[in-house]
């Protein structure tokens, strides 16, 4: 019904077709954030236990799950502005707006959050563009790296790696501010966690839309 | 033409060696570049995140950010990047990206219960705008205000400079910062009378010991711990103390790690002076050729309601007198801090003490102490400060390689945009303040303005802010890029209540849905970091530049054009009142925008689409340059150096192309050149403009009309609150290494996320199993202002003693600061978020 509505305006609205577009993306989004974290057993984290949701926006979003679209007011809005003038004020129906707490406002308590685990993932997680440090694929609980020590290079020295251990450091941890390269590790790299963390197992709190 | 990442690092280093005469930086690393994808096109950008300031190569293809790289010629991080540096390429690609003004509507107009609903910018400006001029018409210019950023880019925070001290002749505006750094500021102009540090990073190179004085730099300025860990684990002789009132990152680094009592570093450091004084290891000639000293009056109170008690009981509330003393008069202020005494109070270990004192006191030792948000986020942080000068200004250790009390800085633009251009309640460019006539009067002279246009009166700083919002003294209040709802103190007391009131209206422009955002009456999508051509300052003075590179998704807009187009509603007359604007009759009917930015000065620069261009004939648009018609970032820039070069000399600034073939400079900038070290003859020229005689290696502190900087003596006093038997925990909130402060860009990288999900309650093991804790268990923190639940950590990165639990902020699901009462330093209104006293029960 939208849609048809919309196309036949698009010579007077223009631009605003886009607008309307993104205020679906945006209901969607949501609600797909919701449904992802809501579906997994292991993070409660976003599950609708505020009572104070409205529910008309909540039918609507049931709704559009069945791929049904309920925005009535979108429609009237859109249809009575463009009789007033070409450039609508009102661009579509009310939204609802989540921040990271999910559907808790902010004077609700926030959902608690179980216990995590570190990813263990054998052959490490995969990289997703050039120079990005890799994710620590195991716990790293019991290292430590102090003056006296680094327990990770036990595994990922170069002469641990030769034995196969794990990956050694690239050329990249051999280079110095200077840019010269040396045979030992750069001591401006002995603190791995700058840059190499473990991973919990978690949902993403928003989908990212990064791609390479 | 796509610049490849191997023409382009050569390209830029050839422009480096030119324009920062005599600061040649080696062409390192293009021969390790990897083999270039042809299609992307890299340039070079400031990292979004902390005050470090490393440089990145922002890798483009298709109008969208495909990849980052650390910048292998930037002098900051040499290639190198933390792990949220090397994720910057994702933070602008989160789902729920705001990309329409959301306005809070109930049957076809604005209401405070209506539900979000998008509108078009024209709507939402025109009922902003009418908000805020019946704001005005009823209660004056002080009921309006906008809380901007240490985060915006410095001509965002020079427009809205305009805007509100010109334009609305209101000094309501403050930066985040004020949260950050403000007590930084207010020991740089008290002890040198000029902000921002002498030194610079190249002391982590040149130094040999450091002290880091309340800062977790392992986590919070990774790059520059890991510059600092290189020197350590390779020079000679080189050590690591660290102070702080808990185990944290920083300590796996350190020879000497100390562990306090909060609130007596004070104490340590007026000890170390005292053992300086008692060992007559102090520089004589130093002292009496270069400092005067005087004492400051006590018993100031906390920066509390004056209705509260504390504030009624405290005799010089919100005083910072000072008043000379003899250096005789000195030692006897500071012989009270004996070791002993200092141990007992502290808790720290005799030994500890006294051999972090030795390094201080050892003339043939050179010294960078480092700090920030313990120092800072201090009930007497201004003292806090200075009391850290005086220990390197007895010994002379100060403004040459290695010997560097270094303040170090939060957020990206914390030093360029909130300190450099002035965003503070209090001040303007180049280190002027609204109070001083002259200063002004000059920015009524640069800005074209008639006289009294500016407002002598200081205004609200960011805690007052929302005590007037609650008090309805100010009813209209915008805030742009930051999260105050998650970052300010005391949210349940002091911020919501303003915040929800029907009679104010409350703006909030944000990239995404903060819980800032959820709160607002207006929401108003914004352009963020890579979307708009930007500047930032970091903590060694250098200004760095970077070029739009994409596109910002749907309508948002950059925070300067948001700034401008509030403008165009307001005619001068609306602003300024009909008797003001009356003093100007060549601007009779012009708009606040005609006035403030076509005022021939700021439009003087044209633009047209194609103009900008880097050394391989890339093309990058300028949203705002098109929008306006002029190079909008170059005509601020410009009128923004008027005040560095008609104002008090030693703020210096290249023009503005300059910094975009640079991969930044350090001011003052003069003839092309940047310095590195100040106020000593030989690193810094201003010494010989000050001081024509000076010899070579002589220091002169010129922010100062006689060259001397202030030794002050300030005393241990007590905190607000400490714990008692229903309280009996102090909590320390602060950051963690993969997020940035309130987690809106970072905790939306999926990677960062799984990183560190939730923010923890750090607690010692032994607190813990008294309680009945485990690890995991999960706890309800409790202040008498709120509580958060979350769960118990023993085994993490920090490592609290006996009766202290630290807990980060950047979980928007567990808004930890609310916690905290809303008490600041009373002269730089710096809230204290280090010592707060709680309970923690079982759920």
């Amino acid at each position: 019904m939208k849609t048809v509505l919309i196309m036949s305006l698009a010579g007077l609205l223009g631009l605003f077709i886009q607008s309307n577009a993104i205020a679906d993306d945006m209901i969607k989004t949501t609600n797909e954030t919701v449904d992802e974290a809501s579906n997994s057993n292991v993070d409660d984290a976003k599950k609708p236990t505020d009572k104070t949701v409205d529910k008309t926006s909540d039918l609507s979003r049931d709704q559009e799950e069945d791929g049904v679209k309920d925005d009535t007011s979108t429609q009237v809005m859109t249809e009575k502005e463009v009789e007033v003038t070409p450039q609508p004020e009102i661009l579509g129906g009310s939204v609802n707006v989540y921040s990271l707490r999910g559907y808790n406002n902010i004077d609700n308590e926030s959902d608690t959050f179980p216990n995590r685990r570190n990813m263990v993932v054998d052959g490490g997680i995969t990289v997703m563009f050039d120079d990005q440090p890799p994710m620590v694929p195991h716990s790293i609980d019991k290292d430590r790296i102090s003056l006296n020590e680094n327990t990770c290079l036990k595994c990922h020295s170069k002469a641990a790696s030769k034995l196969e251990m794990g990956p050694k450091p690239t050329s990249s941890h051999f280079r110095g501010r200077d840019g010269k390269q040396q045979k030992v590790l750069v001591a401006g790299r002995y603190f791995c966690t700058q840059c190499h963390t473990p991973q919990a197992h978690t949902k993403p709190l928003v989908k990212n839309n990064f791609s390479n | 033409m796509k610049l490849s990442r191997r023409t382009f690092i050569k390209s830029q280093a050839v422009a480096v060696a030119i324009t920062a005469a005599g600061i040649t930086l080696p062409l390192t690393q293009a021969a390790q570049a990897k083999t270039d994808n042809d299609d992307i096109r890299w340039d070079k950008i400031p990292c979004r995140f902390c005050g470090t300031g490393c440089s990145v190569l922002a890798g483009t293809r298709n109008g969208r950010i495909v990849a980052t790289q650390g910048d292998p010629d930037a002098p900051v991080n040499r290639g190198l990047n933390c792990v949220k540096g090397y994720f910057l390429s994702k933070i602008m690609y989160g789902e729920d990206r705001l990309q329409q003004p959301l306005l809070r509507m109930k049957e076809g107009k604005y209401h405070k219960e209506g539900k979000f609903t998008p509108v078009s910018w024209d709507k939402a400006f025109d009922v902003m705008a009418e908000k805020w001029k019946t704001s005005m018409k009823a209660k004056g210019p002080t009921s309006v205000g906008l809380f901007g950023s240490g985060q915006w880019t410095v001509w965002e925070g020079y427009a809205a400079s305009k805007l509100i001290k010109a334009g609305f002749r209101s000094n309501n505006l403050d930066p985040n910062a004020r949260h950050c750094m403000a007590s930084a500021v207010g020991g740089f102009m008290r002890t040198f009378g000029i902000d921002e540090p002498m030194g610079c990073y190249d002391d982590l190179e040149q130094g040999q010991i450091f002290v880091l004085w309340g800062s977790n730099m392992a986590e919070m300025h990774p790059i520059l711990w890991s510059r600092l860990a290189d020197t350590r684990l390779t020079k000679e002789g080189s050590e690591v103390h660290v102070l702080s009132t808990y185990k944290h990152r920083s300590f796996e680094l350190a020879d000497n790690g100390i562990i306090f009592e909060p609130q007596t570093d004070l104490i340590i450091a007026n000890y170390i002076a005292n053992y300086i004084i008692q060992n007559k290891a102090y520089d004589k000639t130093f002292i009496e050729n270069h400092t005067h000293i005087k004492k400051t009056v006590t018993d100031i109170g906390y920066g509390l309601r004056p209705e509260d008690p504390r504030e009624i009981a405290a005799k010089n509330a919100g005083k910072g007198k000072l008043s000379a003393m003899s250096f005789d008069e000195y030692a006897k202020a500071v012989s009270k801090y004996t070791l002993e005494y200092s141990s007992e109070k502290s808790k720290v270990p005799a030994r500890q003490l006294e051999r972090l004192a030795k390094v201080y006191a050892d003339p043939d030792k050179k010294v960078m102490s480092l700090w920030t948000m313990g120092v800072n986020q201090h009930t007497r942080g201004v003292w806090m400060n200075s009391l850290i000068y005086n220990i390197h200004l007895l010994m002379g250790k100060i403004s040459e390689p290695g010997n560097s009390p270094f303040s170090l800085t939060g957020q990206p633009s914390a030093c360029g945009t909130a300190r450099e251009v002035g965003t503070f309640s209090h001040r303007l460019p180049a280190d002027m303040v609204v109070k001083n006539p002259k200063h002004r009067a000059l920015a009524e002279k640069i800005w074209k303005l008639p006289e009294g246009t500016i407002n002598p009166k200081p205004g609200f700083h960011a805690v007052l802010m929302q005590r007037k919002l609650k008090d309805k003294v100010m009813n209209c209040y915008w805030q742009m890029c930051n999260n105050n709802m998650q970052a300010g103190p005391n949210i349940n007391d002091e911020m919501l209540p303003g915040w929800r009131d029907p009679e104010n209206f409350i703006t909030v422009s944000d990239p995404y849905p903060t819980v800032s955002a959820i709160e607002a009456d207006l929401i108003l999508p914004t352009a963020m970091w890579a979307e708009k051509e930007g500047a930032f300052g970091n903590a060694e003075r250098r200004t760095q530049f970077w070029r739009q590179q994409v596109d910002a998704p749907g309508m948002s807009e950059s925070d300067l054009w948001q700034i401008m187009e509030f403008s165009k509603r307001f005619s001068i007359e609306e602003a300024w009142g009909k008797e003001h604007a009356a003093k100007m009759p060549e601007y009779a009917g012009k708009s606040l925008y005609e006035v403030l930015f076509e005022n021939d000065f700021v439009n003087q620069f044209p633009y047209k689409a194609g103009d900008i261009k880097d050394g391989d004939d890339n093309i990058y648009k300028n949203k705002e340059s098109e929008q306006a018609g002029f190079y909008v970032q170059k005509g601020l820039f410009e009128e923004y150096r008027r005040f560095q070069q008609e104002g008090h000399k030693g703020h210096e600034q290249a023009p503005f192309d300059e910094y975009h073939k640079t991969r930044g400079l350090r001011w003052p900038v003069v003839d092309g050149k940047e310095t590195l070290w100040r106020f000593r003859e030989g690193y810094d020229p201003h010494v010989k403009y000050y001081k024509p005689d000076a010899k070579k290696g002589e220091v002169y502190f010129y922010g100062k009309k006689d060259g001397k900087a202030n030794i002050i003596f300030a005393p241990y006093e007590v905190p607000p609150e400490i714990p008692s038997s229903e309280y009996p925990f102090w909590l320390c909130t602060g950051r963690v290494l993969e997020h940035w402060h309130s987690g809106t860009m970072t905790q939306r990288v999926p990677e960062l996320h799984r990183a560190v999900p939730e923010a923890l309650v750090y607690m010692n093991p032994n607190d813990a199993r008294k309680q009945g804790f485990q690890n995991g268990s999960k706890v309800k923190i409790i202040s008498p202002r709120g509580e958060i639940i979350s769960r118990i950590n023993l085994r993490g990165r920090n490592k609290p003693p006996k009766g202290l639990v630290f807990i980060p902020w950047f979980d928007a699901s567990r808004l930890v600061n609310k916690l905290m009462l809303d008490t600041t330093d009373p002269l730089s209104k710096e809230t204290d978020y280090k010592k707060c006293p709680v309970k923690i029960v079982k759920v």
